[in-house]
């Protein structure tokens, strides 16, 4: 298992292979030998707050929840951890088959009361040894479903008051938000290009399949398939034509009816790509890239996109946001200036009925629409296709929406993407919504002990036959009191309808 | 087309072509309520001559025409203040003008950025992000004609992913 161990005061990353299944000490010995430093004086952490407790040395890692890719934090200092207010949510791998996994994070809720700042160090080693020994900070993993994870409502016989203290639900913390499809087509092509220029290719290759677009050999007027590009293409000097078109557009007898062509021009550190309609006589769309802009971001998100992230500090946040937003303005200007322009040229020229007025909007417009949905909303969309999930998961854009919903200040301790902290303080109010809503004293009759009503009968009929000691004259019973007739009149109490259950 | 003399800015006609050949005859003050066409009708290009617009048709200009006219008047009669778009009367109207189909409505929404008019293109936006509302997601697909291009497994995760937004 391969993993990473931070320094906890000077950042500074080491890469472990460890044996799996691998347990903490084994993992401590490993550390320690790189460090020159012995096991016994080493402390981990997965989140920098909370320590990975002595009391399992055993323990394989696994089980502590940690995978392979993880980032470890580890310091010499025995109080290094300090006790923070963060809302530690979990790791989770988007877009794959994976079992969402709760490895050994806290949620905290009470520490969300705690107003001071972690900068009083006297309190937190105080608190961080009290906090050491406890065994709260270790909970075994478990599956938990991403979202809500009470069963609250479902549930009528235990109308107790909801604990708010319960573990907070499961949130995607860390959104890479690359577009799918240029994961996809990385993998499988990415192998044969020599080149940035060449990578650079790749990356327009992908957008165009992902607006519905398929590769064809110009030869063969085959279909080629998966994510390929044409056969031989990374081995072409400095010009390449691919050729692409619709699905529909492939006639009965293997005839393309009209296709679209993309020359790609390597000119120094630039790649010009023109699109046209194959048939003479149509509109050129051009494109310039430099790949100095643009390479560096690409091969970082792409590097990053597959390993789970665990907490990641400010300055790694920045560094990502930043190589995001450069990969966007990428996609963006392929998608706007190239992609669109030429499916409706497309559809246009063969009479097909032209792609949904929705995806011929610019790129700024869907984003300007997206700014006036509420963060529920934006979401949603996020569920409708792969160019809104994409566009639905800029951070800027839950930035705003997270200061309109909740003020920046309530951010404060939290980390990872803005949109996972919009959706860990969105559920929160939804439960705290919900909570307020239950009646606030219900317990339900102990077999056998009832109470009848001076005014209505109840639901079971009139009183009991024969005698019961416990109960005062009239029927009303020692223990509830004068509670239960006016429990008993809510015939419907445990129906309580929020509303929300319709989805 | 005639030029008045005496208060030109507010009695000059200037004429607009819409892709489909249509020509509009429309007060200077109005066609400033785009930015676009400001910038072309201030450099004095287009001062005695047909301003083309190839990415706007009729249907969708005339509709641009009379939201400008609307506002403008509603302008005219605050003296120009900051507190017209906020009248009742505007709002009004705003909301009658705005409900049109998905076709017009995206048309509109184009042309107005195309022409940059700030107040119809948020008008636009905040109409289709109110028709996404309170949709569901398979309902959004259907209404704008949006096809699932996720296979069922990246399905299936994004709504795990997403499932705080759902109820």
């Amino acid at each position: 298992m391969k993993l990473r161990v931070r320094a906890l005061e000077s950042k500074e990353t080491l890469r472990i292979e460890t044996p799996s299944p691998c347990s903490l000490l084994d993992l401590k010995n490993a550390i320690a030998q790189k460090i020159s430093s012995l096991p016994e004086t080493l402390h981990l952490s997965l989140n920098r707050k909370d320590e990975i407790p002595e009391s399992a040395p055993e323990e394989s890692l696994q089980s502590l929840g940690v995978t392979s890719g993880d980032l470890i934090f580890y310091t010499l200092n025995p109080n290094g951890f300090s006790v923070g207010t963060s809302i530690v949510t979990q790791q989770t791998q988007t877009g794959e088959n994976r079992q969402v996994q709760a490895s050994n994070k806290v949620f905290d809720l009470q520490s969300e009361k705690r107003k001071q700042p972690d900068d009083s160090h006297s309190l937190t080693m105080a608190l961080s040894s009290e906090r050491t020994s406890s065994a709260v900070s270790l909970n075994p993993p478990q599956e938990v479903p991403v979202g809500i994870s009470d069963n609250t409502g479902e549930n009528t016989n235990e109308l107790e008051e909801m604990d708010v203290d319960e573990p907070e639900p499961e949130i995607l913390r860390n959104s890479y938000s690359v577009p799918c499809f240029m994961k996809k087509v990385f993998k499988e092509e990415a192998g044969n290009a020599g080149s940035n220029s060449k990578l650079m290719m790749i990356a327009v290759h992908a957008v165009l399949l992902e607006s519905g677009f398929v590769c064809f050999d110009s030869a063969t007027n085959q279909k080629i398939a998966g994510f390929h590009l044409p056969q031989g293409w990374a081995s072409m000097a400095s010009t390449v034509c691919v050729n692409y078109t619709i699905p529909d557009l492939f006639g009965s007898g293997s005839e393309v009816v009209e296709a679209v062509v993309l020359k790609f021009q390597i000119l120094g550190k630039f790649v010009n790509v023109y699109g046209s309609l194959a048939k003479k006589g149509s509109d050129i769309y051009a494109l310039s890239l430099d790949e100095s802009l643009v390479m560096p971001s690409i091969n970082f998100v792409w590097t990053n996109c597959d390993s789970i992230g665990a907490v990641i500090d400010k300055d790694e946040y920045a560094v990502k946001s930043t190589h995001e937003k450069k990969l966007f303005e990428f996609w963006k200007m392929v998608k706007d200036g190239l992609t669109l322009p030429l499916l409706v040229d497309l559809c246009e020229k063969t009479g097909l009925a032209s792609p949904p007025c929705f995806i011929l909007l610019p790129t700024e417009l869907k984003i300007r629409i997206l700014e006036f949905l509420p963060g529920v909303d934006t979401a949603k969309t996020g569920c409708i296709c792969s160019e809104l999930r994409y566009l639905s998961s800029n951070d800027d854009l839950w930035k705003e929406k997270f200061a309109k919903e909740f003020g920046f200040s309530a951010a404060e301790g939290m980390q990872g993407s803005w949109k996972g902290k919009f959706a860990v303080l969105y559920a929160r109010k939804k439960r705290r919504s919900m909570c307020t809503m239950r009646p606030r004293i219900f317990r339900p009759y102990p077999i056998g002990v009832y109470a009848p009503l001076r005014d209505c009968v109840p639901p079971w009929g009139l009183g009991p036959v024969g005698g019961r000691s416990d109960l005062l004259p009239g029927g009303v019973d020692l223990q509830f009191g004068l509670a239960a007739p006016r429990l008993l009149g809510r015939r419907h109490a445990t129906r309580c309808n929020l509303g929300g259950f319709n989805a | 087309m005639s030029m008045i003399s005496g208060d030109k800015s507010s009695t000059e006609i200037l004429s607009l072509k819409s892709s489909d050949n249509e020509i509009f005859e429309v007060k200077k003050e109005v066609v400033l309520e785009s930015i676009t066409l400001r910038g072309m009708v201030e450099e004095d290009e287009f001062s005695d001559t047909l301003i083309p617009l190839p990415n706007v048709e009729g249907k969708i200009l005339s509709k641009i025409i009379h939201y400008c006219q609307k506002h403008t008047e509603a302008r005219a009669k605050v003296n120009g203040s900051e507190g017209a778009a906020d009248s009742k009367e505007i709002k009004d109207f705003d909301s009658e003008f705005i409900n049109v189909d998905d076709k017009t409505l995206l048309g509109i929404i184009l042309a107005a950025n195309y022409l940059n008019i700030k107040d119809l293109l948020d008008l636009g936006c905040q109409k289709i992000a109110d028709n996404i509302k309170e949709k569901s997601v398979e309902d959004v697909r259907k209404t704008f004609n949006i096809k699932n291009d996720f296979t069922p497994e990246e399905e299936k995760a994004i709504r795990e992913e997403n499932l705080w937004a759902f109820d």
